[in-house]
């Protein structure tokens, strides 16, 4: 454990700041409350997503390094981020441009600067398991999610590709589920852990998406959870907002709410629930999460 | 762009010349009922050199990278990568768009991801709320999630005013030097 590590450069993303404030919100509200400072990038710019790595590969890891040299220049040399999606893209970054020098060279020549190198993206989960670990974590909650059925949603990118995504299982990953149970909650197993929902073509193909995450929320009520828990702000938006499709278009209602990790924890250490913004989610999460509100 | 599409000597035949059709790949695909052509087929027709073909499916485009293929295939192809490749020539090349790309999901989906980037530098970073908004209008559907729309907003989820990062202008000579790069490269 390394309780010393105080101060992280943050990377929020695009989402963070628009779609997924909460996610943004409950992140900071559990690393005030473990004594770890995020210090926001100044002027950081988008990953470029998928987007920029379907339409050119020097750009897809332009986009990243930018804001890698911006954590060098800040002082730091670690980066938390709490979106999979960014921190698979910054991640993805800095493995190729170590060992690709002509890759690196192209970088250096579109961002008219030079790369520096050096600096570690590290996913907020990772942070919280590695470096500050179950113990600590544990010895912070003062209102117990006791019984609360979570199952623990973790997508794509907090596990692949595992040469990136280092931190946990590739198939059966575990560290959303310890976290749960360190916050007093079930940690539910369910088969759906990683699979995907659909990403990126929710803008353009909604009826595709909206057939994975109807499985998903399928697989999910049937293992009698209460609420899915995630880390990836498009997992957050498709989960949640397309369950109202399924009641406009199906006629099928999962009443399942669907919470960034981080506001459970958050919840689970005391934070007030005004702080948590639940009201900002489609699904009401009231009925479900009440008992836990009102204590 | 080294390769053109149609050369018999491409650097993809080789990455996929491992491949012992185990369809591994298409077997664990989100997406795999949409393709026209599973992910097996795709690696299949990479090892022929039937790029027409690969270019004929809309599977390029409802791949949305998700990875398991490429983590799960047993002779560590790379399998996204080469998907990435193939997908950068034809956003490379305005005459492969033309050819494969103004129909159906496939124009859809390239579309949704053309705004995406455009939205990326005009900004420096998403504005989300302008991202569908452009998306329904280009794509002539007009309605699509409309009905979200106002939940959103009652809900605060969607930011009323774009932020635009000021770097700015270094931000968008990024993205120009790349095109000029690659303009230079033919
Ligand atoms: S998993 Fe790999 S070897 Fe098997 S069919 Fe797919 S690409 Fe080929
Ligand atoms: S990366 Fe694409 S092809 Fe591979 S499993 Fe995912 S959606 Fe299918």
């Amino acid at each position: 454990m390394d309780i010393e590590k105080r101060e992280y450069a943050y990377y929020p993303g695009c989402s963070l700041e628009g779609m997924a404030k909460e996610f943004d919100i409950a992140t900071k509200e559990v690393f005030t409350r473990l004594g770890i400072k995020l210090s926001e990038l100044a002027d950081w710019s988008c990953c470029g997503a998928t987007a920029a790595h379907y339409k050119d590969r020097l750009l897809a890891y332009a986009l990243p390094a930018r804001n890698l040299n911006l954590v060098g220049k800040s002082g730091k040399s670690e980066v938390a981020i709490s979106c999979a999606a960014c921190f698979s893209r910054l991640k993805t970054t800095t493995m190729q441009l170590e060992h690709d020098s002509k890759l690196k060279a192209e970088v250096e020549l579109v961002l008219e600067e030079k790369y520096e190198g050096g600096v570690k993206p590290l996913h907020i989960l990772e942070i919280l398991m590695q470096s500050v670990g179950t113990a600590r974590l544990q010895a912070l909650v003062t209102k117990p999610l006791k019984s609360l059925r979570v199952v623990s949603y973790y997508g794509c990118l907090l596990v692949r590709p595992p040469e990136v995504a280092t931190f946990d299982d590739l198939e059966n990953p575990t560290s959303m589920d310890k976290i749960m149970e360190c916050m007093g909650a079930v940690a539910v197993d369910w088969p759906m852990k990683t699979e995907c929902c659909g990403a990126s073509l929710t803008l353009s193909k909604s009826d595709w998406v909206l057939n994975l995450v109807e499985k998903l929320l399928r697989e999910a009520k049937d293992a009698k959870a209460q609420v899915i828990a995630v880390a990836c702000p498009l997992c957050q938006a498709n989960l949640d907002m397309r369950q109202i499709d399924l009641q406009n278009q199906k006629r099928i209602d999962f009443k399942m709410p669907v919470l960034y990790f981080t506001q459970l924890m958050a919840l689970a250490m005391g934070a007030q629930k005004e702080k948590l913004s639940f009201h900002r989610h489609l699904v009401e999460v009231q009925s479900t999460l009440g008992a836990y509100l009102n204590q | 762009m080294q390769a053109h599409p149609h050369t018999e000597q491409d650097e993809l035949k080789v990455m996929g010349a491992k491949c012992y059709q185990c369809g591994k790949c298409s077997a664990g695909c989100p997406l795999a009922s949409q393709m026209e052509l599973s992910t097996s087929q795709m690696m299949r027709q990479l090892q022929l050199g039937n790029y027409d073909a690969i270019y004929r499916s809309n599977s390029l485009w409802v791949c949305v990278a998700c990875e398991t293929c490429q983590s799960r295939c047993p002779q560590e192809i790379k399998i996204v990568e080469i998907w990435d490749t193939l997908r950068n020539r034809l956003f490379a090349d305005k005459k492969l768009q033309r050819k494969y790309a103004t129909k159906g999901a496939v124009r859809h989906i390239l579309l949704a991801h053309k705004i995406f980037l455009s939205n990326i530098y005009t900004f420096g970073r998403i504005f989300e709320p302008m991202l569908a908004a452009i998306y329904n209008l280009r794509s002539g559907d007009l309605f699509k999630d409309a009905s979200k729309g106002p939940s959103l907003l009652v809900k605060g989820k969607l930011p009323l005013l774009p932020h635009r990062i000021n770097g700015i202008k270094e931000f968008q000579r990024i993205f120009k030097n790349v095109e000029k790069y690659r303009a230079q490269k033919g």
